[in-house]
């Protein structure tokens, strides 16, 4: 039973995960190392006295040989300890925090328009395949998804905060402030801007894989039985198309991460990807660090969450 | 009981229709098993397909010509339509088990989903006559195997799962498009042996396809043979095996190898079959027939009768014995 479990799919996937994991921290604690020239002068300017050079190694450990480096910094990032932001002179762990509840929310409601509009749509478009709906929902999609996610954000606020003026064209004050739930209406605009290429991605996505298996002989199976139109379509074509769909998850968080980035710009947003670009400018290592570990560790849990899924979905999934 | 009339099945997309087959016509009676034979691409699943009513309609489409199952009229009617109006008698099992059943499905929800629909007044314990079938199309261990899902289990037990979704549906009459010829020898004669039990067992008809003479010989009463989109030739398999009439049927058997006349060589028919765009007006067999005379070049063939229950469209039946 034990034993059973141990070498299941779910232990073996999540231990895969955990080795990945493993390799992307020595490549994220190597980040401080990469940095062209002295980092501590980097940091500091060149104005720094020796002194401050030595005070500053001591403090991000620089002075100890390498391996030590890593295992102290491991053990401190495994305690929640990510070090201390030089620009806020506070823990980088808190100042990512600040920053989550936006990028948090803004990934979350991006990801529901992004399966309520791609994954619908894309059913609708393949079961009426060269109709009129079909062509326009083709060709829309093939449209958002070769525009740039500013280009659509840009557009948005131009038609809906600048002309309209029914929706706030920047910034987000947290839901557990003044105006409460009422305050989503700020993410409403960036999230349509950042689902915009990736609902059209997952409507192609959907759309083909569903034509691709309505041709499939099991359904001509499932028709001979004499079953509804609609059962064939839902328990036997989707259902078999899904499987695709949902493995092309892991691919559209990526592309998510980094297109929140500019989303974030665009809109003003107090999230994560804009603090990494002011924390670029400032050369706040520890922060762009710090940042890199939390999306890494997201990315790579959500991958595995993907992956389980998908373990449900199809029987015949077995780890290679 | 099944009655194809004059069935003509075409490709529609282009500006003319293209015949695939050409006024098909047989009768199929209660407990009978009727083969079709013929050679790869004369249209014997598109014929199989479109008595079902699972022709791909945006493509290829029932031109003329009717399928009556009792005496009622099902031609343009899917299998859904089928069973709305109480017409649901034909059930069909295809030449490739490991692609025809759902993957993410166990195959005791896919057989069950086909008593659903097709037993409304008996809806209690669907799992226990699920396994009832399994049981019946000599599965073992058939309550494990309801949960198993399609990859846990061989062709040979697939095609039993498409045998036993088959009769989910309580058919009258089973089409088999050629459904061992994915299959492995010994299975395949497992499969078939099955059949011949069902067939008797619940005095089912079988339209069994295939291009296999031998298997023909085994297992049906009447054969047809059929030619470039046409049946050519109807006889019962004693009849057509003693004394075939039509040039081409005569053909098939020179082509089979006989362990008893080992020193003469096979006798392949010269030429090959046309395609679809290729055939035009007279006996689509002609250009390979030795016997053909200007007759045989114009307007359509008809019938020609030999015996009882024998036919042929040629106007030069062989006369003398095989
Ligand atoms: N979509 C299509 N467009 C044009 N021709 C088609 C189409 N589908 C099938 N055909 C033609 O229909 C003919 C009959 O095909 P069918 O599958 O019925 O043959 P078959 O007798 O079952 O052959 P096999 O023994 O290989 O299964 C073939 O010549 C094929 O080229
Ligand atoms: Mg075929």
């Amino acid at each position: 039973m034990l034993y059973n479990f141990l070498t299941s799919y779910t232990m073996r996937r999540i231990g895969s995960a955990i080795i990945t994991m493993m390799s992307a921290s020595v490549i994220i604690f190597a980040f401080i190392h990469l940095i062209p020239g002295d980092p501590i002068y980097v940091m500091l300017g060149d104005g720094a006295t020796p002194d401050q050079v030595k005070d500053m190694q001591i403090r991000l450990g620089l002075d100890k040989p390498v391996y030590i480096q890593y295992l102290l910094w491991l053990y401190q990032v495994l305690q929640g300890d990510l070090g201390t932001s030089l620009f806020f002179q506070i823990p980088v762990l808190s100042v990512i925090a600040d920053g989550a509840e936006t990028s948090l929310l803004l990934a979350s409601i991006t990801m529901v328009w992004v399966l309520l509009i791609g994954i619908p749509i894309g059913m609708l478009a393949a079961t009426r395949q060269g109709t009129l709906t079909d062509q326009a929902a083709s060709g829309l999609a093939m449209f958002f998804a070769s525009v740039p996610t500013f280009w659509v954000g840009l557009y948005l606020i131009l038609f809906f905060a600048a002309w309209l003026g029914w929706l706030p064209s920047s910034g987000y004050p947290s839901i557990f402030g003044d105006g409460g739930l009422a305050n989503l209406r700020y993410l409403l605009l960036p999230s349509l801007a950042l689902a915009a290429p990736n609902a059209a991605l997952i409507l192609r996505l959907t759309r083909a894989s569903m034509l691709d298996v309505s041709r499939q002989d099991y359904v001509r199976t499932a028709r001979a039985k004499g079953i509804r139109p609609w059962q064939v379509t839902v328990k036997h074509i989707f259902r078999n198309a899904l499987l695709a769909v949902v493995a092309a998850f892991g691919f559209t968080l990526a592309a998510l991460i980094s297109e929140a980035v500019v989303t974030e710009t665009v809109f003003a947003l107090p999230g994560v990807g804009r603090l990494v670009v002011q924390s670029i400018l400032r050369r706040d290592y520890p922060v762009i660090q710090g940042v890199i570990l939390v999306t890494v560790i997201l990315y790579l849990g959500i991958n595995l969450l993907v992956d389980l899924i998908n373990r449900y979905l199809d029987p015949r999934v077995e780890l290679e | 009981m099944l009655s194809v009339q004059d069935l003509t099945v075409s490709v529609i997309t282009g500006k003319t229709p293209l015949d695939i087959t050409r006024n098909v016509s047989f009768e199929l009676n209660k407990g009978e098993i009727l083969g079709v034979v013929g050679e790869s691409g004369c249209g014997k699943s598109m014929t199989a397909l479109a008595i079902m009513g699972l022709l791909p309609k945006t493509t290829i489409a029932v031109r003329s010509g009717r399928v009556l199952l009792d005496d009622q009229e099902i031609t343009h009617l899917e299998p859904h339509q089928r069973v709305d109006a109480g017409l649901s008698g034909i059930s069909m099992i295809f030449q490739e088990p490991m692609t025809s059943l759902n993957p993410v499905m166990q195959i005791g929800d896919q057989i069950i989903e086909a008593l659903l629909v097709h037993d409304r007044g008996n809806m209690r314990a669907p799992a226990a006559r699920a396994k009832k079938l399994l049981d019946l199309v000599h599965i073992p261990d058939a309550a494990m195997q309801l949960k198993a899902y399609p990859h846990e289990l061989s062709g040979g037990m697939r095609q039993r799962v498409m045998i036993a979704i088959a009769l989910a549906c309580n058919p009258q009459v089973l089409i088999a498009d050629e459904p061992t010829t994915a299959l492995d020898v010994t299975i395949q004669a497992e499969i078939l042996s099955l059949l011949k039990e069902l067939c008797e067992e619940l005095s089912m008809a079988v339209l069994f396809i295939t291009h296999n003479l031998g298997v023909v010989a085994q297992l049906a009463d009447r054969v047809s043979v059929m030619y470039a989109g046409q049946i050519v030739e109807t006889a019962s398999v004693e009849v057509l095996f003693e004394h075939p009439v039509h040039p081409y049927t005569h053909g098939l058997f020179s082509c089979l190898p006989d362990p008893t006349k080992r020193s003469e060589p096979l006798q392949p028919i010269p030429g090959q079959a046309p395609l679809i765009t290729e055939i035009t007006d007279g006996c689509a067999f002609a250009p390979r027939c030795k016997f053909k005379t200007s007759a045989c070049l114009s307007g359509s063939i008809d019938w020609t009768g030999i015996s009882n229950g024998h036919k042929t469209r040629c106007h030069h039946p062989l006369k003398e014995q095989k």
